[in-house]
């Protein structure tokens, strides 16, 4: 599913070059259920914006369920993403004017195949997770591991092969959060969908079927 | 959902600013509507006023356009006199029969009831004068919504015209009338100049037709009576002896024509201190050709009557022509010119507005650009965010325009009698025009332009930068 190789990000700071990120070489296969660790700072977001193809790599080769990203220009990579790829954020990222069941819409509204299986869809994952009841709700009348399912579900909606998510728990309990978690992860296992999560809790990391350091992937730096 | 949705949401989620938005524009797009619908309504009704008013013939004083106001138009007054004779030769005279007259109908002017004009004419304004042809082809002439209209016909007026002549040669060269002859009430004073009416109005002449309009603001029927004033505000005379019993109404026709009031010339030229007589030098016969009145209304048969009457009128002294339609057409001009100068504000109006829209989107686009870096994460491209804040744009400005066009209609319907008394323009509030469906889209689509700068402001937003803490 994802083929990293020789991979840099660089940013422009204050007219200097900054190495965000550097992976020598990283293979995820199809279905997989991985965790990124590393310590703060290390790149694993810009790594997970990279895969989603939200920025573009400096240097290397990124390769997505079969397409190279790297070349791509930002429109085809935004089409790719909204096609291919779910996202799960740290803040859970719903968009206050919109109820529970407009914000999962959201994620296949800009694959520009929206149609009414999605509101089916989206009321049956809405559903799994609990939150039938809760669909006309706005994110503020829901609780924090609420919003959370609402993210998950907005992410699997257009049943993307490749879901990322980037610390989904947030600030929520470990108890509510690992709960979150194996409800992603069970949906996305039943769906044979791959997710690759950043995370700095072990505990979470535990739940996934393989665990990667990005300091352990790192290239040396030119 | 789909992209409108999302504009649609994000409009109402900004209520308090899309509706003051929306306000600025239904603002301007409005003020375009009703000068659109005032200009349009003026030039309509100006062009119906002049229908049945081939020509109009009158003193050579004053311009021709004084003359169309005041004969067609009913505004300001009397510029001088025209002498019988100029209307004796367009009625029945070598004039009349060259030109192929279809009628010449007198009038005289200069009092007025309740601000509405008199008209001193004959009975040839009801039975011969015609506003156009129906689809048959039969003349439209003025109907009576109430009652009747008086009789007196052409040879009345003329043979009122020969009996005032010789009582005033009688009194200038014949028999001297006695001082005692003129003083009515015995007070030792005469009452009125020699050759002025010395007897009392026949009632059959103190008659009256009045126009819809004066009818419905005055509330005059059949039965009412009225009594002239002559002068302006600075001078007033109240012409007790000149009461008249209202006989009809005319049916409205949405012209001048329902602003004044019909009576017998001769009862107008008989009213006290109206001389109706005009010598143009004392050693003259007095005729009734001197009898004065104010203008002719004239029609003809002929095509070529138009250059007939201007090689006429071109080298005589005592009448002009002058032509409604080229007069209402030279004013329309005038009256376009300040219209444009309008039209140029009001869209400068809808421009501010529309930069209205600009900044108040542009504004919001800081607040939005967490929101734009989640849709863009989402999947949503750079043109698709464009289009959402292109979408909003043009939301505001469409509901703004539809608001300010029917807020126009609205106007329109409240003020139509304030502008119907003030200006004689009847304001057909019910009518839509295309003109206004272009408005609509004009302003929508220049308010969407105007959300073409936030929009790029908004989809360059850097998605990396706004999706939340780095870990």
């Amino acid at each position: 599913m994802i083929e990293i190789q020789n991979l840099r990000k660089d940013y422009q700071l204050g007219g200097r070059s900054v190495l965000a990120c550097s992976v020598r070489e990283l293979r995820i296969g199809s279905g997989e259920q991985v965790a990124l660790m590393g310590r703060s700072g290390c790149g694993k977001t810009t790594l997970l914006h990279v895969i989603a193809g939200i920025v573009r790599p400096t240097g290397g080769v990124v390769r997505v369920a079969g397409t190279d990203l790297a070349p791509l220009g930002e429109s085809a990579r935004d089409r790719f993403r909204g096609r291919h790829i779910g996202l799960v954020f740290q803040t859970f990222n719903l968009l206050q004017p919109f109820t529970a069941l407009e914000n999962v819409l959201l994620g296949a509204v800009f694959t520009g195949q929206a149609d009414g299986s999605h509101r089916q869809r989206a009321l049956e994952l809405l559903d799994r997770v609990g939150l039938a009841d809760r669909a006309d709700h706005r994110p503020s009348e829901l609780s924090i591991g609420q919003q959370q399912r609402v993210a998950i579900c907005r992410a699997l909606i257009h049943e993307p092969e490749l879901i990322l998510a980037d610390e989904p728990l947030g600030n929520q309990d470990p108890e509510t959060g690992a709960k979150v978690l194996r409800m992603l992860l069970d949906i996305a296992g039943d769906e044979g969908r791959t997710v690759v999560m950043v995370t700095h809790d072990p505990g979470s990391a535990a739940l996934m079927q393989r665990t990667v350091r990005l300091e352990d992937l790192r290239e040396v730096a030119a | 959902m789909n992209l409108w949705s999302i504009a649609r949401r994000n409009l109402r989620i900004r209520v308090l600013s899309s509706g003051l938005t929306t306000v600025s524009v239904a603002l301007g797009a409005g003020l375009v509507a009703a000068l659109w619908l005032m200009i349009a309504e003026t030039e309509q009704r100006y062009r119906q006023s002049y229908a049945g008013y081939q020509a109009v013939i009158g003193p050579k004083e004053g311009s021709p356009l004084a003359l169309v106001l005041n004969t067609v138009m009913n505004r300001g007054y009397a510029q001088g006199i025209v002498p019988m004779k100029v209307y004796r030769e367009l009625h029945d005279g070598r004039l009349a029969k060259r030109l192929g007259v279809n009628y010449a109908i007198p009038q005289a002017r200069g009092d007025f009831y309740e601000g509405f004009p008199l008209v001193g004419t004959t009975d040839e304004w009801f039975t011969k004068f015609s506003r156009g042809k129906d689809e048959a082809g039969a003349p439209v002439r003025l109907a009576l919504a109430e009652g009747e209209a008086w009789a007196f016909d052409h040879d009345a007026f003329v043979r009122f015209a020969e009996d005032k002549a010789r009582e005033v040669e009688a009194s200038l060269g014949g028999e001297p009338e006695a001082a005692e002859d003129h003083d009515h009430d015995g007070d030792g004073v005469p009452d009125h100049a020699p050759g002025e009416h010395a007897e009392p109005i026949p009632a059959e002449w103190r008659k009256a037709v009045v126009g819809a309009e004066v009818a419905r603001r005055l509330g005059l029927s059949v039965g009412g009576v009225i009594v002239p004033v002559h002068g302006t505000e600075d001078f007033e005379h109240l012409h007790d002896e000149a009461a008249s019993e209202v006989v009809g109404v005319l049916a409205a026709t949405g012209t001048p024509i329902d602003s004044a009031i019909y009576v017998p010339i001769s009862m107008f030229l008989s009213m006290d201190k109206h001389e109706a007589i005009h010598l143009s030098s004392p050693f003259d016969d007095v005729t009734a050709d001197d009898i004065r009145i104010s203008a002719i209304v004239f029609d003809a048969k002929n095509h070529l009557a138009a250059s007939h009457l201007r090689t006429e009128f071109q080298n005589r002294s005592d009448a002009q022509v002058a032509w409604p339609h080229v007069e209402i057409a030279d004013l329309l001009r005038l009256v376009g010119n300040a219209a444009d100068v309008l039209r140029i504000f009001a869209w400068l109006v809808v421009a501010v507005a529309a930069m209205g829209v600009c900044v108040a989107l542009y504004n919001t686009m800081n607040e939005r650009r967490r929101e734009i870096a989640i849709m863009r994460a989402l999947g949503a491209r750079r043109g698709q965010i464009l289009g959402i804040v292109v979408l909003e744009a043009s939301a505001v400005s469409a509901l703004g325009a539809t608001l300010g066009v029917a807020f126009c209609h609205v106007c329109a319907f409240s003020f139509r009698t304030i502008v119907l008394e003030r200006t004689s323009v009847a304001l057909d509030w019910a009518a839509f025009t295309w003109d206004e469906a272009w408005l609509i889209v004009g302003v929508t689509v220049v308010g969407g332009l105007a959300g073409v700068l936030p929009a790029i402001k908004g989809s360059t937003v850097e998605v990396a930068d706004h999706l939340g803490p780095t870990t």
